[in-house]
């Protein structure tokens, strides 16, 4: 019971955490990702989605990193 | 539903870790999908999308019909529907079956789950005093 709760646990974090911090070195940027890998740093989320696609993915996950040290967000 | 971690999303000005309550969500519109992030938002009336997270999928927001328009924290900015779904896989829901995308260059940089829309559907949870943050999202009992 406690290794299936586990993994319903880490099936929502999503992203793993070393990725992550892969993605924090990106600020302003868009990125093409897997749970577990980055797969391409783009400047466009369209140049991002075509990366992805062109690497077999066919619902590519995007992410744009936020630049937080810009400034705080209210939104 | 089980707890899930705030995203790191990077520091502040100040140094200190910057959490948001994001979830992954799908965009589907014509046969173009994609997953992107969106965040529990519960200061939206409604759900936002920025223009350029549907860029990919082949909608130009200048095409979409003109709306009301709308605003935030930046001032006023275009809003304009989209015809398209969005579902969150990990709660097995289709969220909604359009959405508002608000103008290139202006609005947040990420989706907004907002209370008009998400919000009907699940109830969330922030633990925001704990270290890391983690929040919850019940979905809304049916009624019989």
């Amino acid at each position: 019971m406690a290794i299936a709760k586990q993994a319903a646990e880490d099936a929502l974090n999503e992203i793993e955490p070393n990725v992550q911090e892969e993605l924090l070195r990106h600020p302003g940027r868009w990125v093409a990702l897997t749970r577990s890998s980055v797969i391409v740093v783009c400047d466009s989320p369209t140049e991002a989605y075509d990366a992805a696609r062109r690497a077999g993915i066919e619902v590519p996950t995007l992410y744009f990193v936020p630049d937080t040290r810009a400034g705080y967000s209210y939104f | 539903m089980p707890r899930i971690a705030g995203t790191h999303v990077g520091l502040d000005p100040d140094g200190l870790d910057v959490f948001r309550p994001i979830i992954f969500v799908e965009i589907k519109v014509g046969t173009r999908s994609i997953r992107v992030p969106a965040l529990v938002d519960s200061g939206a009336d409604n759900t936002l999308v920025p223009a350029p997270f549907v860029a990919p999928l082949g909608v130009d927001f200048h095409r979409l019909p003109a709306g009301h328009g709308g605003s935030g924290p930046g001032g006023n900015l275009d809003v304009r529907l989209c015809q398209g779904t969005m579902i969150w896989e990990q709660g097995k829901a289709v969220l909604m079956t359009q959405f508002m995308v608000a103008e290139p260059g202006k609005g947040p940089d990420t989706v907004l789950l907002g209370r008009a829309d998400f919000f009907k559907h699940y109830v969330p949870r922030f633990s925001w005093h704990k270290s890391p943050p983690s929040f919850d999202l019940d979905p809304v009992p049916r009624r019989r």
